[in-house]
């Protein structure tokens, strides 16, 4: 699975860097870094849902760092994954 | 009118560039130059030249370069039509002569090519050796140095005359600084392109990315870099990002480069980032080659950034050096960038969609620290990688030697070359003052470089590491070799 987190301007300044950070620490945290990719990119489009991310090309979601935890704990529990 | 203009001929090559960018927005294949000229030069009297005929056929010239017709890749050419064939001799008697009793101009030419005619001065060219004696002890400034400004600007001597007096580039020579192409008072010089090209590409609605050189900050007077963003959004890029990000990344690469060099006790290192510099020594020393720090410009390295988390991003890299395109065409780099346009080209193709920067809102531009956006100016690059070493505790010995424009690096370059260099690092920037005075910028004026500063000072990020903190820069080649 890959998820791209914005690292565009408005992005940015809305904090993207702290998003990245805490998905680094949980993925880490989880044993997810070979089952989940994360990735930057470039504007998503969606610059007043800052900070956006990109799920597996498929849906851009709005994202703060409180918000990573339940994300992939919800991510977790669709695959069956144990976390 | 919404822009000021240096100059008739940036005016006059703004027109140009604008028509070029129009046909491509319009997507058409064959383009009327004549139709074109007539719209520029509508006449009934001529503006600059003897008649309007002889206008618009330079014009219909300068379009073909404009419109990227001509089969010639050169970077930088001369329009032959539009040369003025100013005068060859470089010393010039003038009218303020008295024909004094000193005869100071006399008596200091060491050829003895100066005597008196008819109670005036008079020069014998076939003796002038240019030394310039004459008009340094003539106490009524009676004699002027007419050199041509193509040949005074010219760092490297690459100007040649022809018979018909003609400006002649020797590529041989040529390291496309491009001061010929912004100095010529004729305009007959200009370089190559890609205004039409990247035009025609976002009205297909290619996914291009605008990488923008920090120097952006000082061009458009009374605008806020934000609406330049929103301007560039608005045509179609896909986003905008600031080149400074890959001068982060570049002062990261660059400092291990350096401490590592040191390790294996090379004696000193020069800077890659100013093709200009790097074309100098490939001309003029090219014993030293092995000198030139490996590692990739922040265009470059951008570029790669881009394209390594977009796959089918078109990369077009907006700044003011015409070298740049030299750059981007080497083998080795076209896989990081499509296009490079300059700043006189960006403005044409926001006057071709007919976008008044400043009456647009503001869109954030913040990617990059305040040490990355300091590249633009003289002593910038050094300054970072200093920062950086403090900033992370580096034990190395690093003594930046700055260079001021093309003749100060090639000096500095001769002096490492011989051991006599006070330092172990070059900072090479071919454009006096830095980017900022790159041949393609908008605007020459001294507070440009505090402007830059400003704009330095509003980055969200401080440092180098704290811009880097989560760029992931493995996949990216960042080195040449």
């Amino acid at each position: 699975m890959d998820i791209n987190v914005c690292i565009g301007s408005a992005c940015h300044l809305k904090g993207s860097y702290d998003v990245i950070k805490e998905f680094q620490k949980l993925l880490k945290e989880y044993n997810l870094e070979d089952k989940i990719t994360l990735k930057g990119a470039f504007c998503l489009n969606h610059c007043v849902e800052a900070v956006s991310t990109k799920i597996d090309n498929e849906k851009v979601i709005s994202m703060t760092p409180e918000k990573v935890k339940p994300l992939l704990e919800e991510i977790a529990k669709e695959h069956k994954w144990n976390i | 009118m919404e822009y000021k203009f240096e100059s008739n001929t940036q005016e006059l090559k703004y027109k140009v560039l604008k028509a070029a960018a129009k046909a491509g927005f319009n997507k058409e294949k064959r383009v009327s130059k004549s139709k074109l000229a007539k719209e520029i030069i509508p006449g009934p009297k001529p503006s600059f030249r003897c008649c309007i005929h002889k206008e618009r056929t330079i014009i219909k010239e300068r379009l073909q370069i404009a419109l990227h017709e001509e089969k010639d890749e050169s970077i930088i050419k001369v329009i032959d039509s539009a040369c003025e064939q100013c005068p060859i001799q470089r010393y010039t008697v003038t009218d303020a002569c008295r024909g004094c009793i000193a005869r100071s101009c006399e008596n200091s030419c060491p050829v003895d090519a100066v005597y008196m005619v008819a109670g005036r001065a008079y020069i014998n060219y076939e003796k002038c050796i240019e030394c310039g004696k004459c008009k340094e002890t003539c106490q009524f400034n009676a004699i002027s140095d007419t050199l041509r400004p193509c040949r005074r600007s010219c760092p490297v001597d690459a100007i040649e005359i022809d018979d018909s007096k003609i400006a002649k580039i020797n590529y041989e020579k040529c390291i496309s600084c491009g001061q010929c192409a912004y100095n010529c008072p004729f305009g007959a010089i200009t370089d190559i392109s890609y205004v039409k090209d990247v035009a025609q590409d976002l009205a297909n609605k290619v996914p291009m990315y605008a990488l923008i050189a920090p120097s952006i900050a000082s061009q458009f007077n009374n605008t806020k870099i934000g609406q330049v963003t929103h301007s560039l959004k608005k045509i179609g890029f896909k986003d905008v990002i600031e080149v400074a990000l890959g001068a982060d990344i570049v002062i990261k690469t660059e400092t291990e480069e350096f401490i590592q060099r040191m390790e294996e006790n090379n004696n000193y290192m020069t800077t890659s980032c100013c093709p200009s510099f790097v074309n100098l020594i490939e001309a003029n020393a090219k014993d030293q080659v092995n000198h030139i720090s490996t590692t990739v410009s922040p265009m470059v390295a951008l570029g790669r950034l881009v394209k390594d988390l977009h796959k089918d991003a078109v990369t077009v890299f907006i700044g003011p050096c015409i070298a740049k395109k030299h750059e981007a065409k080497k083998p080795e780099f076209k896989d990081a960038i499509d296009y490079v346009i300059t700043f006189e080209e960006l403005r044409s193709l926001l006057g071709a969609k007919d976008i008044v920067v400043c009456d647009m809102p503001e869109d954030p531009l913040n990617n990059a620290s305040y040490q990355g956006r300091m590249f633009a100016v003289q002593g910038g690059v050094a300054s970072s990688i200093t920062n950086y070493i403090i900033d992370n505790n580096l034990d190395v010995d690093f003594q930046p030697v700055l260079s001021n424009g093309a003749k100060e690096c090639l000096k500095n370059i001769n002096l490492a070359k011989y051991g006599k260099l006070k330092g172990n690092f070059i900072e090479g920037m071919a454009c006096n003052g830095g980017c900022i005075s790159g041949p393609g910028s908008l605007t020459h004026q001294k507070k440009d470089a505090n402007t830059i500063k400003q704009y330095a000072l509003k980055a969200k990020e401080k440092t180098t590491n704290d811009a880097l903190e989560v760029i992931n820069t493995l996949n990216l080649k960042l080195h040449k070799k």
